[in-house]
């Protein structure tokens, strides 16, 4: 059963519902409405982001579903991204945020899980200067106030 | 970071807090260098955990937590003495603290230290303590005796972990009353004051008429008026005992599902089970990670359970057979989870399936013991009259050894993990059983070859590559089966495998194929995980 979603910029998507669903927000829209042909709204995902997502979601249609579990440390899940969502997700910078807030708007955790370990590769191993550099950031610091964290940061880093 | 009037990923809080989760504290420390907004983003997930060694407490700076202590959540602070770089005023807002102290019965806060303040600073939001005691009270000859008015105003507190303690059960008592919210107890290397559980008596029957306890080395008439109401906490639902088992705090908590027993010293249980039977209905989970000096009190405990639901842990050898008959007899319909650890005894003579045919809600079985694959078993015409154990009836004129058949169909369809291991089995079937399971599930219904030809369960899955090598499919089953699939073919032809399986064998695969929720299984080469089922 196709279902109908439209972007912020008035584009229309038909997917099937079992890919939709991969969203609970739109999951749970689809419940709260029943049966209607009329299109889902989406105001807040302009078409290049929806469509994008719309792939993901295609590609991981059959995924089991992650049974949300309170002691599941994300960090003990699988530390290797697939592949396919590697390649997924290399995008520029603004698309790669684009689609974390959309997941995040759309609440489609595993693609949300994604787009933050891959933002956190890009940070991990970099000096504040070379991150600076990647988000294009400028330093505000003062040189005493950088002292001064580093001296706080020294003392209370794990062993 | 957000250039326009609309939101950057990056302001969002709930996904700075998922993008930190993958840092360490070092990278989070590097991300609060970059920028004002940065530091601001990334200095509460950088100061949420604290886990300070003890080596390095005397490099804490007040300061530094004066400034940004009210981001700490959770915080190993090392042992607290008569100060403590985190009592101060900032540090309010604690969830989780682990902290040891010095016992004394020469100071006069008992080498409690600023301990009490800290606690008290942080009662509205502690949910988790972990409290551990150092030394020995020479003139008790036993741990330091604990002061249970640190607890009051905890009502917060869900998960309290005490070592090296000696808690009597008046301490016992303040506790509970003054944590309405606790549901996890772990108590390690902890004792009770003294001993007042009443005198085991010789028959099995509960004592709550003895009217006698036991203080030091007398026993006390107590006549029922003296005793106080009992006071009960209906939160606790999981009680852990490391080292020393206080069966006397058991009648407190009504509610508790699941007990953990470990390392207890001579393996003692005392009188656990009597408390249980008595006074505690709803345990359902044993977790039991010790050796039992007294087999007979094991199986004491096994039967104070009303439901068992869930076993898993060490059963003494001497009591394998009545344990196993015990948990088949009463709770077939309610045991879901039943793994034993590994132990030096081989050849268990149990008929294993029976579990498998008679408790449909089973779905973790993990038995590593080998099982003989023909079976001494007792003649089943033979009905074991009540009183006596099996064991009775397996002295030799009763038993007939034959191989296993099955007399009914296996009922345990949401079996998900499974560990057995046949005696004498060969390895190579073994990951050959593995093997097929996995094909199986992965060729869908309409394309399956007809099982069981001359050859048995392997030649399917021969067949299998036969047809589908050309279309890559072989690809998507991994590396294992096309290890297996070059290992074959070196075997050749419909036959597979070094020799026929025997009626056994093929058996077990037939019925493992129709276990559609299984999807980790050790037949004795390892643990194999199982693709889904396609429908």
């Amino acid at each position: 059963m196709p279902v109908t979603l439209t972007s912020l910029d008035d584009v229309k998507f038909t997917v099937d519902k079992e890919v939709a669903e991969r969203s609970i927000l739109i999951k749970n829209m689809i419940e709260d409405v029943g049966e209607s042909d009329s299109p889902i709204p989406l105001p807040n995902v302009s078409s290049a982001v929806l469509k994008k997502v719309i792939e993901y979601c295609e590609h991981h249609r059959n995924d089991p579903v992650q049974v949300q579990d309170e002691t599941d440390d994300p960090r003990k899940r699988s530390n290797d991204i697939e592949e396919w969502d590697m390649k997924f997700m290399t995008v520029d910078q603004e698309m790669l945020f684009e689609i974390i807030l959309a997941a995040n708007y759309l609440d489609i955790k595993p693609l949300l899980d994604v787009g933050c370990k891959t933002v956190a590769n890009i940070i991990k191993g970099k000096t504040p200067e070379e991150i600076r550099k990647v988000f294009n950031i400028v330093n505000d610091f003062t040189p005493e106030e950088e002292a001064q964290i580093k001296k706080e940061n020294e003392w209370a880093e794990d062993r | 970071m957000a250039t326009s009037g609309t939101t950057h990923a990056l302001d969002l809080p709930e996904i700075c807090a998922l993008i930190a989760i993958h840092l360490t504290k070092a990278e989070l420390g590097e991300c609060i260098l970059v920028s004002h907004q940065w530091a601001n983003t990334f200095r509460p997930l950088f100061w949420r955990t604290m886990l300070v060694p003890r080596h390095k407490v005397a490099l804490c700076r007040d300061e530094d937590l004066a400034r940004h202590g009210h981001h700490v959540r959770i915080l190993a602070a090392g042992r607290i003495q008569q100060s403590s770089p985190f009592d101060q005023a900032s540090v309010c807002s604690l969830q989780h603290l682990e902290v040891s102290t010095c016992g004394s019965n020469d100071e006069p806060d008992n080498g409690l230290g600023c301990l009490p303040a800290i606690v008290h600073r942080n009662k509205t939001s502690l949910s988790e303590l972990h409290w551990m005691c150092f030394g020995w009270d020479m003139k008790l000859n036993k741990p330091y005796r604990i002061w249970p008015e640190i607890f009051l105003g905890l009502e917060r507190l869900e998960t309290l972990m005490l070592s090296k303690w000696t808690i009597s059960i008046d301490d016992f008592l303040t506790i509970l009353k003054a944590c309405p919210s606790l549901n996890t107890l772990t108590f390690e290397a902890t004792e009770d004051l003294e001993d007042l559980s009443p005198l085991p008596s010789n028959s099995n029957v509960s004592n709550s008429n003895s009217n006698k306890i036991r203080r030091g080395s007398k026993m006390i008439d107590v006549s029922a008026q003296d005793r106080p109401p009992l006071f009960q906490h209906q939160g606790v639902h999981t009680v852990h005992y490391i080292g020393h088992a206080m069966p006397g705090y058991l009648r407190h908590l009504p509610k508790v599902q699941t007990l953990h027993l470990q390392n207890l010293t001579h393996g003692n249980l005392s009188t656990i089970p009597d408390e249980i039977r008595q006074y505690c209905p709803e345990i359902a989970s044993l977790h039991i990670l010790t050796l039992c000096s007294n087999p007979s009190r094991f199986l004491a405990l096994v039967d104070s359970i009303h439901t068992l639901r869930s076993f898993q842990g060490r059963v003494p050898s001497e009591a394998m057979q009545d344990f196993l008959e015990m948990v088949l007899a009463k709770h077939a319909e309610s045991i879901e989870t039943l793994c034993l650890t590994e132990a030096e005894s081989d050849g268990l003579r149990f008929n294993v399936w029976r579990f498998l045919e008679n408790c449909p809600r089973l779905t973790d079985f993990q038995i590593p013991y080998k099982l003989e694959g023909s079976l001494l078993e007792a003649s089943s015409t033979v009905a074991v009259p009540t009183g006596f154990t099996s064991s009775y009836f397996s002295s030799p004129r009763f038993l007939r050894r034959r191989p296993y058949e099955p007399t009914k169909p296996w009922v345990c369809q949401d079996l998900s993990k499974l560990w057995l291991r046949i005696k004498d089995m060969d390895i190579q079937l073994m990951e050959t059983i593995a093997l097929d399971l996995c094909v199986d599930r992965l060729i869908p219904l309409t394309e399956k070859v007809p099982k069981m030809a001359s050859g048995g369960g392997s030649s399917s899955s021969y067949q299998y590559q036969q047809q589908h090598q050309t279309q890559g499919r072989v690809q998507s089953v991994g590396s294992l089966v096309g290890h297996h699939a070059h290992h074959r073919h070196g075997y050749g032809h419909g036959h597979g495998g070094a020799r026929a399986h025997s009626p056994l064998e093929r058996l077990i695969v037939e019925k493992l194929s129709g276990l559609k929720k299984l999807s980790k299984i050790n037949i004795g080469s390892g643990w194999y995980d199982l693709p889904e089922m396609k429908d």
